[in-house]
């Protein structure tokens, strides 16, 4: 038999079944955490334990592997946790949950789109910042319905700054009407300006 | 002889934002670089001089927070001042600004005078 150069010829070690898994997710080693949340890739069943994990765990290279294994299963519950994760309080995990629902288009948009007429202006900027990334053809009119309705300065930068990507001349009258509307706002006339500048020159396929 | 500008470094994955920022900075004769997120704000100053950064909080990457923390571990780029921009407006929020090594703390939408204001400042050497 050919061996190659340094090629062990000791036994290699039994991988981790999911039940091991399910048990080393909260091992007092983070190595043995991350092989645990990388068995548990996809697994439906493993949905508590790895969102339990991804409450508590510091470690960058756990906290990885657990995010793509929850995206991977892709269930209502991993969603939901993603929501929840993006009303806390940290910055990284909010950024973590925005980066998890933009992989999960299909599951995640509908309660994306519902997330646009919460009361709280900073969960508004979530879910536009999830949209941000979220390739639906519908991302396009819900922004301009939440526009057409929505007081908030910085919920409108936001939902303008999309705009500029994926609006349409159609997109005109409520930016116009937005325009107006906040009059004293230098950053918004600014934003707004600049997206009817960038649709218009979109729209006749001409460099800005 | 060239007449020396300052230099500030603009922080934020929107577009628009980053855009309005660089009109108000050069308004004031200072020149403006720009990135997206943290990850690339800490190449752009390590390969730039930087008199002054102006950074978003929530961003895909690397987040505001993370990334004044890893430029105060940094014996080139750790007195940079930083003045962090966020739309999250409560006390907690400009707490964890300073406690990651913030200098300063502006809600957006910032004024233009609120920048201004700053850059003047800082030009005269009177903020850190």
């Amino acid at each position: 038999m050919l061996l190659k150069k340094n090629q062990s010829k000791a036994p290699v070690a039994d991988a981790m079944t999911v039940e091991d898994a399910m048990e080393k997710i909260a091992h007092p080693e983070a190595a043995q955490r991350r092989e645990a949340a990388v068995t548990l890739h996809g697994e439906e069943g493993a949905v508590d334990v790895l969102a339990d994990c991804l409450r508590h765990e510091e470690r960058q290279s756990v906290r990885g592997a657990a995010v793509s294994s929850m995206i991977a299963i892709g269930s209502d519950d991993v969603v939901d946790f993603f929501i929840e994760q993006l009303r806390g309080d940290e910055a990284d995990r909010r950024n973590e949950a925005v980066y998890a629902l933009q992989q999960l288009p299909e599951q995640s948009s509908q309660k994306i789109q519902s997330l646009l007429s919460e009361s709280e202006p900073d969960m508004r900027i979530m879910a536009v910042d999830v949209i941000r990334l979220l390739t639906i053809p519908e991302a396009h009119l819900w922004l301009r319905a939440l526009l057409s309705r929505e007081d908030h300065p910085n919920v409108i930068g936001v939902a303008v700054d999309r705009l500029c990507e994926i609006g349409s001349v159609d997109d005109l009258p409520t930016l116009e009407e937005i325009k107006a509307r906040f009059v004293h706002d230098p950053y918004i006339q600014f934003a707004i300006d600049h997206a009817i500048k960038r649709i218009i020159c979109l729209d006749a396929e001409e460099p800005i | 002889m060239t007449a020396h500008h300052n230099t500030a470094l603009i922080i934020d994955d929107a577009t628009t934002v980053r855009m309005y920022h660089r009109s108000l900075v050069e308004q004031a004769d200072w020149i403006a670089l720009e990135a997206e997120n943290g990850v690339e704000a800490l190449e752009k100053a390590l390969e730039f001089e930087v008199d002054l950064i102006l950074v978003d909080v929530n961003m895909p990457v690397m987040d505001g927070y993370s990334f004044v923390k890893a430029l105060r571990t940094s014996d080139t780029l750790g007195q940079i001042p930083v003045v962090m921009i966020s739309t999250e407006a409560q006390l907690v929020d400009k707490d964890k600004a300073f406690a990651a090594g913030a200098n300063h703390y502006l809600v957006k939408p910032a004024s233009p005078a609120d920048i201004t204001h700053l850059l003047t400042l800082l030009t005269v050497g009177e903020v850190q």
